[in-house]
């Protein structure tokens, strides 16, 4: 397939970083967090944040595509990633291979926020796309992966931060790195995030100078992942409890199926 | 500067401010580098509301004190084209990049012909947005400015750096914590009992409540905490400096 010159930002959370009214929105997930273990098969259609991966994956082909459709509207309608303009209007790139995981915000059978882990030790964006933003050796190893394609639905962005689908999906995905004992996650991204990850409590390491694309700043860092400042994370933007739907092969914890 | 110069210098400095322990130290460091990139007036700072001073938000002062003074006395934070600026831009801005005519901003105007006075004509401004929509900034003037594109790349990610620090450090003194996790008095007192190995019941006696009350306010801490048990409130509290 052939590479895509055109550069572009991979996380734009700009938006998100500049909603400034104080009023708190909660979130709609009000329900205690359910072992998945109890549930004979998953629930695809359940209000929460669904882990799909190649164990899984049976079950949510419809999510999945939906998936990719938000992931369009996105990143090529609104954002105007010409390079990935595809015909079917799905934004699937060489990356969505088997072993990729993709967090999936559900609500109302729809899915209205998204995130795709990449493993490291794997081709991913920055060891094969944006190379250049990394003055450091990139981090690869079997419990690291790169946090890509973190998008929204438009029509639930929007009020405060605080405890809305932008936060939920945040959680959710250092939520599912903790569980599945990821020790960093990896990301192109907006600077703010290295200020707002330290908020957090995080220990965040820049990769590399950041460069301008399309007029927006990017710079590649990796965070580690910590159980403390993952809970605080949660604390900071509000979101209590949350509904997670993983593949059995985490909840049963057999490590090695997991990478 | 070759490129891998400026980058390795970054990544050393940011190294030495994650590894600072006090606040002037973060100082010198920032003071250090600013110089060395031609801009050393620098400011770490919050930006303040209509009706907020600058002085109650600052963080780190590299300003000319006497600057510092006048700007502080006549509230030019609320006229500053530059302050305006951080307002409307999510990205660093050099501030020859703000429009400011002597016709249409005569006040704005002014001010930075002061600025120059006190040898900041020329700035590099870098915005900052917390998650929950505070702003701040980190804000570098001197005679003019030498560095190239790639310089300002370095000093954007070295200044996204010190202000995290220079903030967490600032704010180890305050009550944080126990404000964040909204514990009540009553139920860190519950917690402290626990600590020491008291069973409900006891610290009922203890307290003059009743047991179902104790485990009222255990569960609350509970939630609050993010925990699923009694042992584990102990040691949640421990871990965040709410009880010792």
């Amino acid at each position: 397939m052939g590479e895509s010159p055109h550069i572009k930002m991979e996380v734009n959370l700009t938006m998100w970083a500049l909603q400034r009214r104080p009023v708190m929105q909660f979130s709609s997930f009000n329900q205690k967090t359910i072992d998945v273990s109890q549930c004979e098969e998953p629930h695809p259609f359940r209000d929460g944040i669904h882990i799909v991966t190649q164990a899984n994956a049976i079950h949510y082909a419809d999510q999945q595509t939906q998936a990719y459709r938000l992931r369009y509207r996105v990143f090529v309608e609104e954002q105007n990633w010409q390079a990935l303009k595809r015909a079917d209007h799905l934004d699937i790139d060489k990356f969505d291979r088997p072993s990729a995981h993709h967090v999936m915000v559900i609500e109302g059978g729809k899915v209205v926020g998204y995130s795709r882990l990449l493993p490291t030790l794997e081709p991913h964006l920055l060891s094969d796309v944006y190379p250049e933003l990394a003055g450091k050796p990139i981090p690869r190893a079997q419990d690291i992966y790169e946090w890509t394609r973190y998008c929204v639905a438009p029509e639930k962005r929007g009020g405060a931060a605080i405890g809305n689908v932008g936060s939920i999906l945040l959680c959710g995905v250092l939520e599912y790195a903790l569980k599945k004992g990821i020790s960093k996650l990896t990301m192109e991204t907006n600077p703010l995030w290295i200020t707002r990850f330290f908020d957090f409590g995080f220990n965040v390491d820049p990769l590399g100078l950041p460069m301008t694309f399309d007029d927006e700043p990017v710079v590649a860092m990796s965070i580690e992942i910590s159980e403390k400042a993952v809970k605080k994370c949660r604390r900071l933007l509000r979101i209590k409890n949350m509904i997670f739907e993983t593949d059995n092969e985490i909840v049963s914890g057999s490590a090695s199926a997991i990478m | 500067m070759p490129v891998r110069g400026v980058e390795q210098k970054a990544f050393d400095v940011i190294q030495s401010i994650n590894a600072a322990g006090r606040v002037d130290e973060i100082f010198g460091i920032v003071q250090s580098v600013a110089a060395e990139f031609g801009l050393p007036h620098f400011l770490i700072t919050g930006v303040p509301m209509p009706g907020q001073t600058l002085s109650e938000h600052v963080i780190l002062n590299g300003w000319p004190q006497e600057w510092m003074d006048r700007y502080n006395s006549k509230d030019y934070v609320h006229i500053d084209p530059i302050a305006n600026n951080i307002r409307r831009s999510s990205k660093p801005f050099s501030w020859s990049e703000v429009v400011y005519t002597k016709k249409k901003h005569s006040r704005g105007y002014r001010i930075m012909k002061e600025a120059a006075d006190f040898g900041m004509a020329k700035g590099y401004t870098v915005p900052i947005y917390g998650y929950d929509g505070y702003q701040a900034c980190v804000t570098m003037g001197g005679p003019e400015i030498v560095s190239s594109k790639k310089d300002l790349s370095a000093l954007h990610i070295v200044s996204l750096v010190a202000f995290s620090a220079a903030k967490e450090l600032c704010g180890q003194h305050r009550q944080s914590s126990q404000d964040d996790f909204k514990l009540s008095e009553r139920e860190i007192e519950v917690i402290k009992w626990i600590s020491v190995g008291k069973s409900n019941w006891e610290i009922g006696m203890i307290l003059g409540i009743s047991d179902k009350t104790v485990e009222k306010h255990v569960r609350a801490a509970s939630q609050k905490l993010d925990v699923a048990n009694r042992a584990h409130v102990v040691a949640e509290a421990l871990r965040n400096g709410l009880i010792h």
